[in-house]
């Protein structure tokens, strides 16, 4: 009925959402600079990316997601599953970009399986995905026979892992430009970041308006699924070993409160891929803020979950 | 006891950020009087009804709210109720898993021994709903009455907290013809037993109806209020609207006998489906007509539109393009072969709400004017520029989040947004609901232009007025079935409600 046109200036509150990872990152790092011994040296900066990488994959992954009106919580095992094809294959001979490609392939494949049984038969995405994270993590173990993989006999995993350019700079840093260019372009400039929004802000409303909606939430199920696997190649060179019971453990929950912060709508139809990157560099940098100051790792999930809270209630829908 | 005030309202004044919703406005209701809040949208009666139920607080400093004698100000919906002021709401708030009784008493249950006391609930729950004429079983679920006899559930529960004044706000718009003739008969009961009624609506007709005055607002300010005796149906429009009103009214179109035998385009034959909701349509809709769609509601009106649009895949019988049976897969088949379908709910089906307005509007055209799968923003701005300026759409700017747009101007955007696929027949249902009197004016105007311009439309409306000054033709449709057409010259409003009700005693 009647609503009144406002033309208000931004409030604080829209502000913070649009804005309030970028300010909150760049407060974290200020903070650190004054605080933490040794923090202001391009060592630091290279550290937090060579950690943020991994995950900023399938945190982008995560924004898709989210911004379709749903959730992935089975990437942190999707990492694992990824992680253990390769392994397998390197271990009895095969080559590593080949086992690489199969691995992205099969998380794709189940990315596709993920994205239909939501969109087609209409199961639950938190349920569907809780479920997959516990089978395709039980699939992992019996794959590697539960057995752990040292891997850093293999040059291709070392030079993934721990190369570094002359200054130090690691060789994660191609990746990070990488996944951070692409997901700033597939979500402002082209169709299917448009058709993501669309089918998150009013799903019926956008089969009306001959988006097909199957295929794009197919479609952000298997991005996400393909970014989650890539997620694991990257962290399982970086240890250069892999841990099937461990590898992606909680490693949605980082990616989802990275979203959260970042200021891309919980309910969907609002994607904020730049938000979502600073938010990821938040939660990198917490872990390597805590680490620094010789505060127990445990202390940092509280700080997070401190963050993540005030984010979710600074989003809260306006109630009048 | 007639003319005693009940609610007055002294230099109401209202601000938002920005914006002066209200500017000192007065009025009174007595006991027992069935009063008319008319305006157009931005008019301020939608504040006015949030300031009277506690929703929102009037600008402290000047004014007065009196209600029953007495200076009130009801700081939330709960103050209010207490007070005896409940709404009843278009979309209602109710609870759909909860029985029947359960909602009448929600918050106010009988008690024995600290316990819910049942019997008495349920008991109380019967007469109170029989008492405005339904008789259910109280104790099934909420969810598996209709729309209407959950309205009348909600007005008991207002009742069963010794209401004295009830403000329906919209609460006609998901009725048929015979629910609202109900709801009435208890709007008058109520009038009987001194309860006083505010009612909102933007269907003229209904408050001739039922009400005895109305007080008129516009752009926050108040008008006039007059008994509906001495306010003809054109005058309240001129007060609403502020200008001269004769033109919108009562302008039957004129007929191009030679659309009647225009190639057929569009043909539906025997469709049904296996829940009963249709039993057999068939239609044929030629080339540049307006063919009508009438009937109750749950005559299948709007499950005809959707397996036309190919939204509904599961049915029996054949749609044909031209010459050809088709089944679509999904509305972007249907698309691709010139159908577009402007849906009655335009908040679930129709707008992104958070989206720009260009977005809105090309979303259908998008995959068209982007090359690679990479947007091209400029064309989208072009075309959003091109139908602002072509359809007067009243917008900030291409770039304002279409939910700040008036329901009117949300409309306009659907409409270019299917004008923008240049389909060859469009498929409207109500497309002027919950619009205010002067843009409904503008959207019929639009819908001329749109079926002069050879555009087929197949028009799916409750008021029987917009038919009768739309439509070439209109097909009646009763559960499911064509139970009769009128054409050109045959086509008034009596018509249409003499085939429905024939059609009702048919079957």
């Amino acid at each position: 009925m009647a609503e009144h046109v406002q033309k208000e200036p931004l409030s604080f509150r829209e502000i913070f959402i649009r804005y309030g990872a970028v300010i909150a990152l760049a407060g974290l790092i200020l903070f650190n600079a004054l605080i933490t011994k040794n923090f202001l040296s391009l060592n630091t900066l290279w550290l937090v990316i060579k950690q943020a990488t991994p995950i900023l994959f399938m945190t982008v992954g995560m924004t898709f997601v989210i911004s379709s009106g749903g959730i992935d919580i089975s990437t942190g095992s999707m990492m694992a599953f990824c992680g253990i094809i390769v392994s397998l294959g390197i271990t009895n001979g095969g080559n590593f970009i080949f086992w690489c490609i199969v691995g992205l392939v099969a998380c794709g494949a189940i990315g596709v399986f993920n994205g239909w049984l939501i969109a087609s038969v209409g199961v639950q995405p938190v349920i569907l995905t809780l479920v997959m994270q516990i089978v395709m993590r039980g699939i992992t173990v019996l794959m590697a026979k539960s057995s752990v993989f040292v891997l850093g006999g293999f040059p291709e995993v070392k030079t993934l892992g721990l190369y570094r350019f002359p200054g130090r700079v690691p060789i994660q840093i191609i990746f990070f430009v990488l996944i951070i260019l692409a997901g700033v372009f597939v979500l402002w400039k082209t169709l299917l970041g448009k058709y993501v929004e669309a089918v998150g802000s009013n799903p019926k409303a956008a089969r009306l308006t001959g988006v097909r909606t199957v295929a794009v939430i197919i479609g952000v199920y298997m991005i996400s699924a393909i970014l989650a696997g890539s997620c694991g190649i990257l962290e399982m060179c970086r240890n250069a070993a892999l841990d099937p019971n461990e590898l992606g453990k909680l490693y949605e929950l980082d990616a989802i409160a990275g979203v959260a912060v970042g200021g891309t709508s919980m309910k969907g139809g609002k994607a904020n891929v730049v938000g979502s990157i600073a938010g990821c560099l938040i939660m990198v940098l917490i872990g390597t803020t805590v680490n620094m100051n010789g505060i127990p790792f445990a202390a940092s999930n509280i700080i997070k979950a401190g963050i993540i809270i005030f984010a979710l209630a600074i989003q809260r829908e306006r109630s009048v | 006891m007639e003319n005693q005030v009940l609610l007055e309202m002294k230099q109401i004044s209202k601000t938002f950020p920005g914006v002066k919703a209200l500017k000192n406005v007065h009025f009174k209701v007595h006991k027992g009087e069935v009063m008319a809040f008319m305006g157009e949208n931005g008019a301020g009666k939608s504040t006015l009804i949030k300031i009277i139920t506690g929703y929102y607080r009037r600008d402290p400093g000047e004014g007065q709210f009196l209600f029953d004698g007495k200076e009130v100000n009801p700081r939330n919906t709960d103050e209010a109720q207490k007070l005896g002021i409940s709404t009843i709401f278009q979309e209602l708030n109710l609870s759909p898993f909860l029985s029947v009784a359960e909602n009448i008493y929600i918050g106010n249950t009988p008690k024995k021994h600290g316990m819910i006391d049942w019997d008495t609930m349920n008991q109380n729950a019967k007469k109170a709903l029989l008492d405005l004429g339904v008789d259910i079983d109280v104790t099934a679920q909420l969810s598996q009455q209709s729309t209407a006899i959950q309205q009348m559930v909600s007005i008991a529960r207002a009742l069963a907290r010794n209401t004295k004044l009830l403000i329906m706000d919209e609460a006609t718009s998901s009725l048929d013809t015979g629910e609202v003739k109900v709801l009435f008969d208890v709007v008058k009961t109520l009038k009987s037993r001194g309860i006083a009624t505010i009612f909102v609506t933007h269907k003229m007709d209904e408050i001739y109806q039922v009400c005895d005055s109305a007080t008129i607002f516009k752009d926050g300010e108040y008008v006039d209020c007059l008994p509906l005796s001495q306010l003809p149906k054109l005058k309240l429009i001129s007060l609403m609207i502020g200008r001269d009103a004769s033109e919108l009214v009562n302008k039957r179109k004129v007929y191009d006998p030679d659309k009647g035998k225009a190639e057929i385009i569009c043909r539906v034959v025997g469709v049904q489906k296996a829940n009963h909701r249709l039993n057999g349509i068939n239609l044929e809709i030629h080339k540049g007509e307006v063919l009508g769609l009438s009937g109750l509601l749950g005559s299948g009106r709007t499950e005809t539109a959707k397996v036309i649009f190919g939204d509904d895949v599961h049915y029996d019988g054949e749609v044909y393009m031209g010459q050809t049976a088709i089944r679509f897969k999904c509305p972007a088949d249907a698309m691709k072969k010139g159908l577009a379908f402007c849906s009655e709910d335009r908040k679930a089906e129709g707008i992104f709400p958070y989206m720009s307005v260009q977005d809105n509007l090309t979303m259908t055209i998008l995959s068209k004017i982007s090359r690679f799968g990479i947007l091209n923003k400029r064309e989208q701005q072009k075309r959003t520029l091109e139908y602002i300026q072509k359809i007067a759409i009243k917008t900030p700017g291409p770039s304002t989040k279409i939910k700040d747009l008036s329901g009117g101007n949300q409309q306009k955007v659907i409409l270019s947004r299917w004008l923008a696929t240049h389909p060859d027949l469009i498929i409207l249902d109500e497309p002027t609901r919950g619009i205010d009197v002067g843009a409904k004016g503008e959207i019929e105007d639009l819908i001329k232009q749109i079926s002069d311009s050879g555009i087929s439309v197949l028009y799916i409306s409750s008021e029987l007025d917009e038919l009768v000054r739309e439509c070439d033709r209109i097909v009646i449709l009763h559960n499911g079935k064509n139970v009769g057409e009128l054409r050109n010259e045959e086509i008034s409003s009596d018509a249409i409600m003499g085939v429905i009700a024939h059609g009702r005693i048919d079957t």
